[in-house]
């Protein structure tokens, strides 16, 4: 019977009279209901906020990969541009900077190494590949030398409460991920820059011969990115009220995860912000359900890496 | 003992559908062994489906396949590779950073311990220089694919199917991008292979190049098989009858007075750094200038250089009387130049994107309101365009992936009818297109000319520069060896000027 469902929901999918974003919700409902039935804590109030935090920074970073896959591109230093822009926020109040002007100085270094990117990939036509692989590298030595690898911990509330914060029954990080999401969906959809970006995914060349300038698009889409990727070290810092070198790694994969599993092609020109929220909240409840069951770490890497070659697998069924 | 089938490949009764169309219905194709066998229709009346059925890129719903009398089932292009049936696309599928004998025997190598996989160097030299040889082709074949003409590329896959040793060599459009000496040499070679008992299915849109080659003809027309001819016992105009439903549209010549505008464009001295040396012309607001020649003549180079698309090494630009320093396509189209180039799918669409995104790419600030694109505009703005030039669409939001070679030009026209393009470069605008959409198209460009935009067109029909434009310029190795107003021109005129 269950695959007769499914059956039904795939062709419904095909014929559009479904978004294409169905497949992987009801994915995700049925892993929670499956969870639900083996754990008797997961289906619990406390334990979705979990999940939701959880998922908050895989939301934010995820979406500025997003917009990076939608072009054609790839980025490697979220981790890293993460990493460095909480140092920044971090040392800005360390300095006695208010906390407000730290956040936005943060905000700004992620902002800039973004534009470091585009302008590598833009302008100075690197592949993405190769230089966000140099980057990744750079952000990630700049931030060890400047904290001499020492953590630093230790924030007002200003700035904790974007970790720890609640509006009724949803924590603050998981509201601002979800307006981050929102506003860079309002941009592919309906900004130029966002138009363009899809574009340049699609066809790079026709773009560029219908009058789209590829080296500033480019920048923009790596900025933008790096925008993003800072607003989830702000999340980050406030949550474990530290920053520090090692924060971050491994990040970029997670990003790419999530943009994957939501439906975005890697060969560019489609990518769903609505999917990728969905990817990147199917993954938190992975983990979260999975340490529910005591399920060893390296077990959920794996379960991780199936479930992203599963996604992939049904969406090209789907396109047949 | 039974006759042996007087057919070599028999199709019977193969009906396709697809959601909404039917793209094959109850269609036969049969194929005598050593025939050159002319598969013709319009675009969308079925030929290309009739082909991936017989190559096994698709299944039909209904038919058979007999192969000598025999019944065969091809589910799977590696089935059709078996049986030495063997398609050389019209975009050739050569792997262009790798040898001309990697080529032709890649997937085949001659090896040395099978188990292995390692490949018998020297005979694969030997190989390739059989299958070469027999497509009359010298080159080096040690020389990467991509440093070759197209021309020679389209010998190097015929020369693949001759080293599967295929039974049946399907052709799709091998004309469409050489220029005449070219064709004439493949014809030849096309010709040598029928001697020698090849089978040979062509699929083009020229009448003349039927009449030339072909034994036999099937015609398909809206998915239904028209009839099967002896080449010698049909006429052109039976068969232009057969694939249209109606009797040719004679082209008239474009018999308009010209009242000359001012001056929209002119170069001066221009040199691309390719091929174009030294081109001088110009060209005034409200006509239509033919650029005519052999293909590698130089003519897209010119038109890449005013759009900005490459540098220009020499040479200056005029832009309706001003010297214009164009970079980049930004710039070209900033000054009111489109471009309507000639690989649609490659460089004119973004085929993942809809009628929206492709019609308003570049103007989407005529959109938007509080600095956001607002979608009932995009749709107001699009619907306008959708209705003058008569697009066919499901809707909008469909993928212009998904629409006819007509349509998908029409989308292109409109985008730069919607930049407000004073100046119109088109490069061979109606290639792949039948015979009704390009007239539809012809009589756009003439309404366009008449409200006074430039028109500059590439192409490589005789017949179109001829009937269309009110000047041509006739390109020779890089440079204008001609510039005759179109009504003293004439066929024999300008060809001999190309050759």
């Amino acid at each position: 019977m269950n695959s007769t469902f499914s059956k039904l929901v795939l062709n419904k999918i095909k014929d559009r009279q479904l978004p294409a974003e169905s497949g992987i919700f009801l994915a995700l409902i049925l892993l929670a209901l499956s969870f639900t039935i083996l754990s008797p804590y997961f289906f619990t109030s406390a334990n979705f906020s979990n999940i939701l935090i959880q998922s908050a920074i895989t939301i934010v970073v995820a979406s500025g990969a997003t917009l990076v896959i939608a072009s054609g591109g790839i980025d490697l230093s979220v981790g890293s541009i993460l990493c460095l822009s909480g140092i920044f926020m971090a040392m800005g109040i360390k300095a006695d900077i208010p906390a407000w002007l730290s956040i936005l100085l943060g905000l700004g270094g992620g902002t800039l190494m973004g534009v470091i990117n585009g302008f590598m990939i833009g302008v100075v036509k690197i592949t993405p590949l190769i230089a966000t692989l140099a980057s990744l590298s750079v952000y990630r030595a700049i931030a060890y030398i400047i904290t001499d690898a020492r953590p630093i911990y230790g924030f007002p509330m200003s700035l904790r409460i974007f970790g720890t914060g609640y509006i009724g029954p949803f924590p603050y990080a998981f509201l601002l991920a979800l307006l981050v999401a929102f506003v860079l969906m309002l941009i592919i959809h309906r900004t130029r820059v966002g138009r363009y970006t899809l574009a340049i995914g699609g066809n790079e060349e026709a773009a560029r011969l219908s009058g789209v300038s590829l080296w500033k698009t480019k920048i923009g889409i790596y900025a933008l990115a790096g925008l993003c990727y800072s607003v989830a070290a702000l999340i980050l810092t406030a949550r474990l009220n530290a920053a520090e070198a090692l924060a971050g790694s491994g990040m970029e994969m997670e990003a790419i995860a999530a943009a994957v599993i939501g439906g975005a092609s890697l060969a560019g020109g489609i990518a769903s912000i609505p999917g990728t929220i969905i990817g990147a909240i199917l993954m938190a409840t992975l983990k979260n359900g999975l340490t529910l069951l005591s399920v060893q770490p390296y077990f959920q890497q794996l379960t991780i890496g199936i479930v992203i070659v599963a996604a992939v697998f049904i969406d090209k069924i789907r396109k047949r | 003992m039974m006759d042996p089938s007087p057919y070599l490949l028999e199709m019977n009764a193969i009906t396709k559908k697809y959601p909404g169309v039917v793209a094959l219905d109850d269609v036969t194709f049969h194929v005598r062994k050593g025939e050159i066998h002319a598969l013709l229709g319009a675009n969308g009346a079925g030929k290309s489906t009739l082909v991936k059925v017989l190559c096994g890129v698709t299944t039909p719903d209904h038919g058979e396949i007999l192969l000598n009398g025999e019944p065969v089932t091809i589910t799977h292009p590696a089935d059709a590779i078996k049986l030495g049936i063997s398609y050389v696309p019209q975009e050739l599928s050569l792997v262009p950073t790798m040898s001309v004998s990697q080529n032709i025997l890649l997937g085949q190598e001659p090896v040395l311990i099978k188990s292995l996989g390692l490949i018998n160097e020297r005979k694969v030299d030997s190989l390739a220089m059989q299958s070469l040889n027999s497509v009359n082709l010298s080159v080096n074949f040690h020389q990467k694919v991509k440093k070759l003409s197209v021309s020679d590329q389209q010998m190097i896959a015929i020369a693949i199917a001759l080293y599967r040793q295929s039974k049946i060599i399907i052709l799709d459009e091998p004309t469409s991008s050489l220029s005449s000496t070219e064709i004439a040499k493949l014809f030849e070679i096309m010709k040598k292979l029928r001697q020698e008992g090849q089978t040979i299915i062509f699929i083009t849109h020229h009448l003349e190049e039927v009449f030339e080659v072909s034994d036999r003809i099937t015609i398909l027309r809206d998915a239904v098989f028209q009839g099967c001819y002896n080449t010698d016992q049909i006429t052109r105009d039976q068969i232009v009858t057969l694939m249209t439903g109606k009797k040719d549209q004679v082209i008239h010549r474009n018999n308009q007075v010209l009242t000359s505008g001012p001056e929209a464009l002119r170069l001066d001295h221009v040199d691309t750094g390719f091929i174009s040396k030294d081109i001088s012309f110009s060209v005034h607001c409200g006509e239509i200038v033919g650029l005519f020649g052999q293909v590698g003549a130089g003519r897209t180079e010119v038109l890449r250089a005013i759009f900005g698309a490459d540098r220009l090494a020499a040479g200056e630009i005029y832009l309706f009387g001003e010297k214009a320093n164009i970079k980049s396509p930004v710039d070209a189209i900033q000054r009111g130049i489109g471009f309507i180039t000639e690989d649609r799918k490659n460089q004119g669409l973004i085929l993942s994107m809809d009628l929206l995104d492709n019609i308003n790419i570049g103007v989407y600030e005529k959109s938007m309101q509080f600095g956001l694109i607002q979608m009932r505009n995009l749709r107001k703005i699009t619907e306008h365009y959708r209705d003058a030039l008569g697009i066919k669409s499901n809707n909008l939001r469909q993928w212009t992936n998904f629409l006819s070679g007509g349509n998908q030009q029409k989308v292109i026209l409109a985008k730069w009818l919607n930049h407000e393009s004073k100046i119109l470069l088109m490069d061979e605008p109606t290639k792949g297109i039948d015979v009704g959409a390009k007239q539809e198209f012809y009589t756009l460009i003439q309404d366009l000319a008449r409200k006074g935009v430039a028109i500059l067109m590439v192409t490589s029909e005789l017949s179109e520069v001829l009937s269309f434009s009110h000047r041509i310029l006739v390109f020779r190795k890089g440079s204008i060896v001609g510039d005759i107003s179109a009504k003293d021109a004439t066929e024999e005129k300008i060809m001999s000027m190309t050759l």
